[in-house]
């Protein structure tokens, strides 16, 4: 599942560590989900969505079964 | 955030140590009157438990009044979801691998004849599955 996580990070200007920490997570995580490499819960994606003001699908884009 | 749940729990294993450190020493007193080797043996293990439980707890402690930053961190790291899904396929991984390390060392015990041995390890090998078997049907109904 592709994300425009790093994106709207850079667009707020705050490094992974912030938004780590706001979000309750460690900084690999959000590392991780930046790079593709892991899904996020459906609370985390929530907790995402709602600190950017954007909706889930706005954020994260399903394309289908992952091969 | 959870900083005072943790102090609450430390404060709990602290007042448990405390406890059993006692419970060891009034132990001690007992197997040195009546002369009991074995309650002595017993009691050194609880003593050594609890001195244990005390110094983690008190460490713990320290920390959280002192450098509560640094767990604040640790419990990020500990309830982070990746690091629990982590944690979550590495123990099944790790399970895979006992159960067939196991099964080699149960192998060999039969070539050399080692018959206590054996059965040892398959009970070993069974409380494995059941356990397996247990937890998958509690967290079906849980989750």
């Amino acid at each position: 599942m592709k994300n425009n996580l790093e994106k709207l990070r850079k667009e707020r200007g705050i490094k992974q560590e912030e938004l780590a920490e706001v979000l309750n997570v460690s900084r690999q995580t959000i590392s991780s989900l930046e790079n593709g490499r892991y899904n996020p819960s459906i609370i985390l994606s929530f907790k995402i969505a709602k600190y950017f003001n954007k909706k889930i699908e706005e954020i994260f884009i399903y394309e289908g079964e992952e091969k | 955030m959870n900083l005072k749940k943790e102090q609450n729990k430390y404060k709990v294993l602290l007042i448990i140590g405390i406890f059993i450190f006692i419970g060891s020493i009034v132990l001690t007193m007992f197997a040195k009157l009546e002369n009991l080797e074995n309650l002595s043996e017993i009691s050194r293990y609880l003593n050594g438990f609890a001195s244990a439980l005390i110094g983690i707890s008190i460490l713990s402690l320290y920390y959280i009044k002192n450098k509560p930053e640094k767990i604040t961190k640790q419990i990020i790291e500990q309830n982070d979801e990746r690091n629990i899904s982590i944690r979550g396929y590495a123990a099944s991984v790790t399970l895979m691998i006992a159960l067939i390390t196991t099964s080699i060392m149960l192998l060999i015990f039969i070539v050399l004849g080692y018959t206590i041995s054996l059965i040892i390890g398959m009970v070993l090998i069974l409380i494995n599955l059941f356990s397996f078997m247990f937890l998958t049907r509690y967290y079906s109904k849980k989750i």
